[in-house]
């Protein structure tokens, strides 16, 4: 990937075709939004004169970014997108709602003082139904539930003699603060395999925040979880995320959004799965897996799917015999992290979530597996269904604690 | 055949033509002005769109540079809505002569225009684009001006003053009785019909037709014709006008326009008025010279030229080109010829088609025994929009939809804000690379005024943008049906309006241009299978 490009040629590279509009779940779902064309290439002609173009439906662009994987000119719709939202958010200020929910990190560090507490309130109904009426909060949309203790509280790193690698772990804010189980997995996969896993405080990777419009707030978090990433690879780290949207956004957003030199990020941060990959391709994964005859619908993750690098998880999962993945491929859940929590978005997220369901129907699957938390939990409110990160069924046929509920 | 009646028919709805119409009805002068086309027809549309601050003729014509600066100053009080004011630069390469640009920087502060040197480092900073070896390069008060915008602000300020215009008209005989003027011929050139006008007074404001005009009364006028091309990138290259910091040459202006940038023009002697055909090897041409200010300048997509004519006025024959007068000259031809009821203006620029509007009204006036001043230098040319209407814009046409439907619209602007209000579908942008919503085109297809799509997309720019057309032209189409002149001929209309955006995309089919005409044959010639339908 080059990072030097000139954006307003990429502005030329449109040619109007509406894929990306054909594409975008939203579209395929309301009628109140203008479509990713409108918004990114169309506008940014005018944002070389008028820096604040926006249309005034850019708020209920989920940031999915399925517009940037279908466009065959290469238009990086999302990133004009999200600019614009910016734009607009400082033009008509956003919501309290948006401001709250665009600042999980915040949102998660106060949660911390009493866990439990936050997740008996999150869901009492009547709690909920002021919530929506006076926020705006979708009172039917279930929020995820906070651990006892975080992932960084739990995580005691081992200590591993001749490691055949050495990385460091961004487990990003649902990870650390609502599934710390898929840290641990990890965790316990990457010992097993050699593999020295260290972990430091970070900031939240700032993409829900630039999903509400807070340009600025996410260009603080960008600045300093790039200074603090430029130093663990000087010492020879990779960076290994569990997150698809945190993967993007360190790897590809802060350059798109921000203009800043993430050459480097790019190339050194790897999916989990896109390391064991490697490993394995390099002949140093253990292969040696316990049968797991189970049945598991896959789901992809937008953003995974935008990062570009295939569906490494599906490839490792293939090596545990009897495993049965199915790949669902049934396009956007609809939540797109905050966006679906929007009492005005709900029923859009919720209508787009629908190919989901009926794909999980179709297959006749009773459990499911992705890699992104949000779209753990809005497949499991949609299908009530049982849903786990696949580093977690790795896990398992190691015969490793998985933290799989048993 | 109906028989009108006023003081003066004016020729031509180009700059001069509405000029004169709006300065002759606020001097209370009856006057009827014909055009043979659309409005901005001929040259009005066809140019580069650049207020000139007299910059580029401050070495050779100080006279002209001071009219330009005067003019200029002027159209930015009285038709604000009309004119960008973007600032421009000069800039010089180390292949242009030093001394020029001493002379320049001595002519223009001779001529009153301000001029600033630019520090270089910060200049390519903020304009990447720009060649690093540019040497010299200062600030003048250039101008980007919307010509069709200018041309629709005098004919309604005009009719407002009860001035008459009709589009579609040509003036196609003089009658004269006694050495003097007694009425013109028209002929209606979408259905051929025939009326005649009674007046004591033709004003031949027919640009680059006016020799051909003149030949009616059986004058002469010698006139030559010199056809110019432009090119238009598809966004802006930078936000002020730049121009080469050397003698006018070939392509050495861009102008940044809306959303475009256009680039240059070259200059051939042609002998007909109508000759605006863009070539490739003027494209060529200019993009060689374009390259030396703009070296990048090939990444950059080009959606289209275009080409319009110079009503070069040559009192003595002889000489061509760029070093005709750039000056217009007023031709009393009672005086010249013994025809009383005839003047003719010709020549001149756009930026001074006031000027030269005013001294023919000068003339006429006297003639007709009116002696009420001139005052179109100070009323403006339409009323601001209200900010509380902007606000009501905003919400439903977005940033920058509102600005730009206001400032195309003016005093019509309420009325499309206040449908696409009640009524949510109306909000839809038709053309989404202009920003043109389906309440403007619904507006301005029942303005009286509109009979093709090409006269709906030149008062709205629909099609002028990226896709030159390829998805609003149908999407427009299929919403008129409620108007009658759109009920039937769809297919006509589709092709007229299509051909008219080929013809400018032909000499720059290349890149991303030729992906978008590829897109565009596929969806015309196979989806609609326009290509199989035969003419019958
Ligand atoms: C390529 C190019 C670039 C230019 N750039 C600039 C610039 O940047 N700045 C600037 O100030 N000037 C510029 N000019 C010059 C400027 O455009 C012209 O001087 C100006 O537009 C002429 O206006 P007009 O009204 O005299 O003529 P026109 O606009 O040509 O109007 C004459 C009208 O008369 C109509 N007509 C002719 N015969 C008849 C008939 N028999 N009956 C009815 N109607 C008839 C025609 O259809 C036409 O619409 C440029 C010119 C060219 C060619
Ligand atoms: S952004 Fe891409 S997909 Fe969308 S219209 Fe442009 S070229 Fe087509
Ligand atoms: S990011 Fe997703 S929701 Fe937003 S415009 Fe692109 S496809 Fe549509």
């Amino acid at each position: 990937m080059t990072q030097k490009h000139d954006k307003h040629l990429i502005l030329d590279n449109c040619i109007k075709c509406s894929i990306c509009v054909a594409n975008c779940p939203v579209v395929k779902v309301t009628d109140k939004y203008a479509g990713p064309k409108q918004n990114g290439p169309d506008l940014e002609r005018f944002r070389l004169d008028e820096p604040r173009a926006v249309h005034p439906s850019i708020e209920y662009c989920s940031n999915c970014k399925t517009c940037d994987v279908v466009c065959p000119s290469g238009v990086n719709v999302s990133a004009m997108n999200c600019k614009a939202k910016g734009e607009y958010v400082a033009l008509h200020g956003a919501p309290i709602r948006d401001q709250v929910l665009g600042r999980v990190e915040l949102i998660c560090k106060a949660a911390q003082i009493a866990p439990a507490l936050v997740n008996w309130a999150a869901n009492v109904k009547p709690f909920r139904a002021i919530g929506e009426a006076t926020f705006g909060v979708a009172a039917d949309m279930p929020f995820p539930r906070f651990a006892s203790r975080t992932f960084l509280q739990q995580y005691k790193p081992k200590k591993i003699n001749n490691p055949k690698g050495k990385v460091l772990y961004y487990p990003g804010c649902y990870v650390n603060y609502y599934t710390p189980q898929v840290g641990l997995a990890l965790a316990e996969v990457f010992a097993h395999n050699g593999i020295e896993m260290v972990v430091d405080s970070f900031n939240c990777c700032g993409l829900p925040t630039v999903s509400n419009g807070l340009t600025e707030v996410a260009k603080g978090y960008a600045r300093n979880n790039v200074a603090k990433l430029n130093s663990y690879i000087e010492k020879g780290y990779k960076i290994i995320t569990t997150c698809p949207s945190c993967n993007l956004t360190l790897r590809q957003e802060y350059h798109e959004l921000f203009d800043m030199d993430t050459v480097r990020i790019n190339n050194e941060t790897y999916d989990a799965f896109e390391y064991l990959l490697m490993l394995h391709e390099a002949g140093k994964l253990d292969t040696r897996l316990k049968a797991l005859p189970q049945r598991f619908g896959y789901h992809q993750p937008c953003h995974l799917r935008s990062v570009g690098f295939g569906i490494p998880s599906l490839e490792i999962l293939r090596l545990i015999p009897q495993l049965e993945v199915h790949n669902l491929e049934a396009g956007c859940c609809g939540l797109s992290g905050s966006y679906g929590f929007k009492k005005e978005k709900y029923p859009i997220s919720q209508e787009i979530g629908q190919n989901v369901v009926q794909a999980i129907q179709e297959a006749g699957v009773t459990q499911n597996i992705t890699e992104c938390g949000m779209c753990q939990l809005q497949i499991n409110h949609l299908s009530g269904l049982p849903i786990h990160h696949p580093i977690q069924l790795l896990a398992e046929a190691y015969g490793l604690p998985s933290y799989l509920p048993k | 055949m109906a028989t009108e009646k006023v003081q003066v028919v004016v020729v031509g709805g180009g700059a001069t033509g509405t000029g004169i119409l709006r300065d002759l009805a606020m001097r209370g002068i009856s006057a009827l002005l014909v055009e043979q086309g659309d409005l901005a027809h001929g040259t009005s549309s066809r140019f580069h769109g650049l207020l000139h601050s007299g910059g580029r003729y401050a070495v050779k014509d100080q006279e002209a540079a001071k009219e330009c600066l005067e003019e200029n100053m002027i159209l930015r009080r009285i038709a604000s809505d009309c004119v960008e004011p973007t600032g421009g630069l000069f800039a010089a390469l180390p292949e242009d002569d030093p001394a020029y640009a001493e002379k320049w920087v001595k002519a223009c502060a001779e001529s009153g225009i301000k001029t600033e040197e630019l520090n270089i480092k910060e200049l390519l900073k903020k304009y990447p684009v720009l060649s690093p070896r540019i040497t010299k390069a200062y600030s003048t008060p250039d101008a980007a001006v919307d010509g069709f915008r200018l041309l629709w602000s005098n004919v309604n300020s005009a009719r407002r003053y009860g001035a008459k215009m009709v589009t579609y008209h040509k003036l196609s005989a003089v009658y004269r009785a006694n050495g003097a003027i007694t009425g013109v011929e028209l002929t209606n050139t979408l259905n051929g019909e025939i009326t005649s006008v009674e007046c004591q007074m033709v004003i031949n404001a027919a640009g680059a037709w006016a020799g051909e005009v003149a030949a009616m009364a059986g004058l002469e006028i010698h006139m030559i014709k010199d056809k110019g091309t432009l090119l238009a990138f598809n966004h802006r290259l930078t936000n002020q006008v730049v121009n080469r910091l050397r003698p006018p040459g070939d392509a050495d202006i861009f102008v940044p326009h809306g959303t475009i940038t256009l680039l240059g023009t070259t200059s051939i002697a042609v002998e007909d008025p109508n000759s605006t055909k863009p070539s490739e090897i003027e494209v060529e041409n200019m993009l060689n010279i374009g390259r030396e200010t703009m070296p990048n300048i090939d990444n950059y997509r080009i959606i289209r030229a275009f080409a319009g004519v110079r009503p070069l006025y040559q009192a003595n024959k002889g000489a061509g080109g760029r070093a005709v007068t750039r000056n217009f000259a007023l031709i009393d031809h009672e005086q010249k010829d013994g025809l009383k009821g005839l003047v003719s203006i010709v020549g001149g620029k756009f930026t001074t088609y006031r000027l030269m509007a005013e001294k023919t009204v000068d003339l006429a006036a006297k003639k007709l025994g009116n002696n009420t001043p001139c005052r179109t230098a100070e009323e403006p040319l339409t009323q601001p929009v209200t900010s509380e209407m902007l606000e009501r814009g905003k919400k439903v046409f977005g940033v920058p939809g509102y600005k730009k439907a206001a400032e195309r619209l003016g005093d019509a602007y309420g009325k499309v804000v206040e449908k696409a209000e009640q009524d949510p579908s109306m909000r839809r942008m038709f053309c989404e690379c202009e920003l043109v919503s389906a309440s403007e085109i619904d507006y301005v297809a029942k303005d009286g005024d509109s009979k093709t799509l090409s006269d709906i997309r030149r008062k709205t720019r629909m099609g002028m943008g990226t896709c030159q057309g390829i998805f609003c032209s149908y999407r427009t189409l299929g919403a008129l049906g409620n108007n009658p002149q759109f009920t039937v001929g769809h297919r006509e209309f589709i092709t007229e309006f299509l051909q008219n955006r080929w013809r400018g995309i032909r000499p720059v089919l290349w890149g991303q241009q030729l992906r978008e005409t590829q897109l565009s044959t596929g969806i015309f010639c196979s989806l609609f299978g326009m290509e199989r339908m035969n003419d019958e």
